[in-house]
């Protein structure tokens, strides 16, 4: 099945083009006759509204008619009305009814009666019948009947009554009566009169009266009383008069009421018996009150009417349809049956066939539809015929190509797959056979294509899908066993063309070519030659291997200077003449050979294999012979396309011969070496356990931990009271012999050597021995004097130096910590005696500086004493005696507090500010008891003191100190006095290169008073003068100066001097 | 001077350097003081405390030729009798229980000594009352 052969043929079944819907729409012959209707249905309604109006105007006409009739009826009534009425007259003044002669006036009255067919009564008023001429006069007769009737209703429109219908008493015969009121002279003039009566019949008379109406055939005439009783009627009198007038006379009635005269009955009535309608005409009558009516059928009055509008509506009718059949007919043949055989010919056209260019029809736009469809139509059989050539030429590409191609909607449905694409995604299906070609169109992509979730495949379509960009893929189909190559197009349906190829053949074949290449290259890396590859049109390096550029000494780009194989090569050739930084070769004679002669060029000009041994000189000048042989690369055909050359660094073959030799001779004399060393370790050995055993200081090696002891020295026993089998079983116990209250000490040491914190960690503390445990010290013995030497428990008290230290490894590790132990308890006890004497003699110098001031108080007492009589108390010598005992005193004790100080540092010195606190504190104690006094203010850095310079400085400290509370500052309690002292750097810079050792830098120290009195220089030398200027600068030592100025506004002392180095003993100063 | 300072009070002064109490003497004499001794040693000290009215202070020198005089300032403590120590030594000497015993280091100003025992004598006149 082909792509492009199956074109997409819209097919009748599926066009569904709006509302044209075939069999749903109207046929053109409905529109003709629509169009028909649509102007003659006005038309015809005109028509008929005409007809219609046309009719009424024939109603209207009839309606006059009738009218007129009617008042002829009424006219012809009256006038019989107005005869009778005449005749009643004339009888009443009838001179035999005056004069009162019934039976004369009986036969006048008859002769009138029958001359116009009457009768004539004269009635009493009590009824009684006088006269009647309807029978003999003597005869009896019988009571007046009408009576009733004119009583009841006669209507009085003059003197003369008129009556009703009534039945004659004598012949039975529906009569009307008119009457005259008379006065026989024989009646009671004041009652009621004599009625004089013509009783005339209804058929005869009254009826007889409207013969001369004319009537129309079919209508009837009539006249009713009062009460709708028709008294006379034409034609057939004879059968309606006496019966009630038709049921419409109630109307009549009505409208009588109203006061209308005259009037047409709006709709048809209906007669008694029913069987006719018709309508009617009425005319109140003036003389009477009666009513003239004429009836006209029915159907003469509506038969005009129906008659015109049918002839109008059912004519028009006639024609109307008629055109429009005509119309449909003509249409049918003239319009429907063109189009029908268009229709046929877009069918065809559909089907794909070209229309038979039928009978013309002889419409011009139908005929151009026809014509245009036949070439449409041939147009596209044309197109289709190319279009098929082109789908099959397309189908057999992509049926015979090896890339598998599938075709996807936008929704993943598979629409199209060649057969590549069937065979392949149909191998290996679930159930293991080839799908159906079939079944692979309109499936999932995913389901055909088996990509696992997350594949590169997957994720590349989706995003070709996405970004309607082609994109590539490739990758390992897992499902399929295969390599798989893909590229996916966007395609114009908003789908994508996927085409895939089985590349795991490629795959295989690349892969063995690398693992081919690895080999080789595994191969030319591992053997002991160099190796250079090169092509033969350019000559340029392919390959090399490592042992390459191990012998050639520089790095691979820009090996083909060096000629090997470049001398087919023109840029290397030029790079050839590159100079000291090239190679140069030389042969086996020393002659420098040219690119052109090198071994791989040979082969590569040649095409013949070559060997030669070559001199080369690397570019750093370094020379290596080297071995090379080179052959020819060529191809299937025969043709060179390159050569190779393997070369050995030969010169390395023998340094490697000698190498070995100097090595095998290297050893032979490490090894004497070893043995001389081992010899001499050996002598070390036993040189430093000769050391160790004669040396009276415990000697310990051990671990760091101290759970092993590799080493004791005899010493250490001795001290501890532990034998070494003791401690290398139990090595903690050294730790146990130790007093208490040092362990901690002596354990941290240990722990600080371990952890290799410091080159030795100098600790002492005390070690307790058992009471008679261990060697006896002969020393101890000797002394005797172990007041000291007992710990608690009676146990043995030895004071111990103990230097522990790390001993290290090559790497710097701690792998040993060594402890020096010496026995310093004599040196203790000297120490504690010394300190002992130290404070006795302390003891006895002060006793005596104390007994010093009381032999000058007792001396100056017995001088002052009043019995004595040499110097009267209170006279000048007096005080100046008790001033000398005050300076005397104070002299002292200066000398006592600096004395006190140096004691409490063992005589080591002292720092200057302890010195200036000792020196001033008398004048301290005033100021700090807060009592107003002038202010001294210490200012200066810490500064170590020799005892002799704290000594005089303490004394001359004094003396200022005096001499301003006498003379300067100190005397006022404005006055201060401000004490400064620095070390000046240059100075000490200077000493320190001196020395080699922390020296003592110059020290300044400056006695500022201010704010005392004015100060003029002294006349006399006293004795803190001499003392500040002579003395003070003796003791404060070498380069020492004093240097006071009485600057008026203030005393000034500068006292320069070398500060001593911290820690100068008291020794080294020659005063203990 | 400070005569009328001690007016009357009865010092004991114990003291082996003679020339050192006659110091002691004289100052106290002219404080207004009385002076009890001065006695040389610890036997003749605690005797003269035995056989005497107790003192209202004492000077203690704290080394009597060799001797401590420890146990004359415990029964002075125990009398509550209030002293000062007057040393060589400093306040090295003394042991914890009278720590709180003023000390001055010879030598020493004889004013200061007469100044420490009034504000003795005069801090045990406030106690004991």
């Amino acid at each position: 099945m082909g792509l492009i052969a199956a074109p997409e043929v819209v097919t009748p079944a599926r066009y569904r083009p709006g509302r044209w819907r075939r069999g749903g729409g109207r046929s053109v012959r409905v529109y003709l006759v629509a169009l028909v209707l649509a102007l003659l249905l006005p038309a015809w309604a005109v028509a008929t509204f005409t007809a219609f109006r046309l009719a009424e105007a024939g109603r209207e006409a009839i309606a006059a008619e009738a009218l007129e009739t009617t008042r002829a009826v009424a006219a012809a009534t009256e006038r019989e009305i107005g005869a009778l009425r005449a005749s009643l007259i004339a009888l009443s003044t009838s001179p035999a009814l005056v004069e009162g002669d019934l039976a004369r006036f009986h036969h006048q009255a008859s002769t009138l009666a029958a001359a116009i067919g009457v009768e004539v009564i004269l009635t009493a008023p009590d009824g009684r019948q006088l006269v009647n001429t309807t029978l003999p006069f003597g005869q009896p007769l019988p009571r007046a009947t009408w009576s009733d009737g004119l009583d009841r209703g006669g209507a009085e429109t003059s003197d003369m009554l008129v009556s009703e219908v009534f039945r004659a008493p004598v012949g039975g015969r529906a009569t009307v009566a008119v009457s005259l009121p008379v006065r026989l002279p024989s009646s009671d003039p004041d009652g009621p009169p004599d009625m004089l009566s013509i009783g005339a019949d209804a058929v005869r008379f009254w009826s007889q009266a409207l013969r001369h109406v004319a009537l129309p055939p079919g209508w009837s005439a009539a006249v009713r009383d009062r009460r709708g009783t028709i008294l006379a009627r034409q034609p057939d009198p004879e059968r309606f008069v006496g019966q009630a007038a038709p049921s419409d006379a109630l109307a009549v009635t009505r409208a009588t009421l109203d006061g209308a005269q005259s009037g047409w009955s709006a709709r048809a009535v209906t007669s008694g018996d029913g069987d006719r309608s018709f309508y009617v005409a009425w005319q109140r009558l003036s003389a009477a009150p009666w009513t003239a009516l004429v009836c006209v059928p029915e159907a003469e009055v509506d038969g005009t009417m129906r008659r015109s509008l049918i002839s109008v509506t059912a004519g028009g009718a006639v024609v109307v349809f008629g055109l429009s059949l005509g119309l449909a007919v003509w249409g049918t043949r003239r319009i429907a049956r063109p189009l029908a055989e268009l229709e046929r010919a877009a069918a065809a056209v559909g089907r794909g066939e070209v229309p038979s260019p039928g009978p013309y029809a002889g419409l011009r736009e139908l005929d151009a539809v026809a014509v245009a469809l036949a070439a449409a139509a041939a147009e596209r059989r044309e197109r289709e015929a190319e279009g098929a050539a082109l789908a099959a030429r397309l189908d057999s590409v992509l049926e015979s190509t090896t890339d598998g191609v599938v075709m996807v909607d936008a929704d993943w449905r598979i629409s199209y797959a060649n057969s590549r694409a069937r065979q392949t995604l149909g191998r290996s299906g679930p159930g293991g056979g080839a799908p159906e070609a079939t079944g692979l169109l309109g499936a999932s992509l995913w389901d055909a294509f088996r990509t696992d979730p997350g594949s590169p495949f997957e994720a590349a379509f989706r995003r070709a899908m996405r970004d309607r960009l082609p994109q590539g893929v490739s990758g390992y189909h897992a499902r399929l066993g295969l390599w798989v190559s893909a590229d996916a197009f966007p395609g114009g349906n908003g789908g994508l063309t996927l085409f895939f190829r089985d590349v795991s053949a490629a795959k295989v074949a690349e892969a063995a070519l690398r693992e081919s290449e690895a080999r080789l290259k595994a191969v030319l890396e591992h053997v002991p030659v160099g190796v250079l590859l090169a092509e033969a049109s350019s000559g340029r390096l392919l390959l090399s291997n490592r042992r390459a550029a191990e012998i050639l000494g520089e790095r691979p780009g820009r090996w083909p200077l060096i000629g090997l194989g470049a001398a087919a090569s023109p840029e290397a050739a030029c790079g050839h003449e590159g100079g000291p930084e090239g190679w140069q070769a030389y042969d086996a004679q020393g002659r420098r050979l040219a690119a052109n002669e090198l071994p791989l060029a040979r082969t590569l000009a040649t095409g013949a294999h070559a060997q030669d041994e070559i001199r080369l000189l690397r570019p750093d000048g370094s020379m290596v012979w080297i071995r090379a042989w080179s052959a020819p690369i060529r191809d299937a055909t025969g043709r060179l396309t390159g050569a190779v050359v393997a070369f050995a660094d030969i010169g390395a073959e023998h340094e490697t011969a000698e190498a070995l030799q100097r090595q095998v001779a290297a050893e032979a004399a490490a090894r004497q070496a070893a043995i001389a060393a081992a010899e001499a370790l050996a002598a070390s050995e036993e040189c430093f356990r000769r050391f160790a055993e004669a040396s009276p200081d415990g000697l310990w090696i051990g671990d760091p931990e101290g759970r092993r002891v590799e080493y004791l020295s005899p010493a250490f026993e001795r001290i501890w009271g532990l034998t070494r089998a003791t401690l290398a079983a139990e090595p903690d116990r050294w730790l146990e012999r130790v007093h208490p209250e040092d362990r901690e000490r002596a354990a941290a040491a240990q722990r600080r050597a371990a952890a290799g914190e410091a080159p030795a960690t100098d600790v002492e503390y005390r070690v307790l021995l058992p009471e008679g445990d261990g060697e006896a010290d002969p020393e101890d013995g000797a002394r005797g004097d172990e007041a000291t030497d007992h710990g608690p428990g009676g146990a043995r008290l030895r004071w111990v130096r103990d230097i522990v230290f790390p001993i290290r490894d090559a790497a710097g590790r701690v792998v040993r910590v060594g402890r020096l132990v010496r026995d310093v308890t004599p040196r203790k006890r000297w120490e504690e005696r010394q300190a002992m004497l130290m404070g006795e003699l302390n003891h006895r110098v002060k006793n005596t500086l104390a007994t010093v001031q009381s032999l000058a108080r007792q001396t100056a007492r017995g001088r002052t004493t009043p019995s004595d009589g040499t110097v009267p108390p209170g006279s000048g010598g007096g005080q100046e005696l008790e001033r000398f005992l005050a300076d005397f005193q104070a002299r002292l004790l200066a000398l006592s507090r600096a004395h006190d100080l140096l004691t409490a540092r063992t005589w080591r010195g002292a720092t200057l500010g302890e010195v200036v606190t000792a020196a001033l504190a008398p004048w301290r104690t005033a100021e700090a008891a807060g009592a107003p006094s002038a202010r001294i203010i210490e200012e200066g850095p810490a500064l170590w003191l020799a005892p002799r310079q704290a000594l005089g400085l303490a004394l001359g400290l004094h003396e200022l100190a005096t001499n301003a509370a006498k003379h300067g500052a100190l005397s006022r309690r404005t006055g201060t006095v401000t004490l400064r002292w620095e070390v000046e750097a240059a100075a000490a810079d200077a000493d320190r290169i001196d020395g080699g050792q922390p020296a003592a830098g110059l020290a300044c120290l400056t006695w500022r008073e201010r704010g005392g009195p004015e100060v003029r220089p002294p006349t006399r030398t006293g004795f803190g003068k001499r003392l500040l200027e002579r003395g003070l600068a003796v003791e404060l030592g070498r380069d020492a100066s004093v240097t006071l100025h009485y600057d008026p506004a203030g005393f000034e002392a500068i006292i320069r001097f070398r500060a001593a180095p911290p820690g100068v003993t008291a020794a080294s100063e020659g005063i203990a | 001077m400070s005569a009328g300072l001690l007016g009357g009070r009865r010092i004991l002064v114990v003291e082996d350097e003679a020339l050192v109490a006659m110091l002691v003497e004289d100052a106290l004499v002219d404080a207004g003081g009385e002076v009890l001794g001065p006695v040389a040693t610890v036997a003749d000290a605690v005797a003269l405390l035995e056989n005497e009215a107790a003192p209202d202070a004492a000077v203690l020198d704290l080394n009597l030729a060799g001797e401590t005089s420890v146990p004359v300032a415990d029964v002075l403590a125990a009398r509550g009798v209030p002293f000062v120590v007057a040393t060589g030594y400093g306040a090295a000497g003394l042991p914890p229980e009278h720590k709180d015993a003023p000390v001055l280091a010879k030598p020493y100003d004889p004013a200061e000594l007469t100044a420490t025992l009034a504000r003795l004598c005069a801090g045990r006149q406030t106690a004991t009352r």
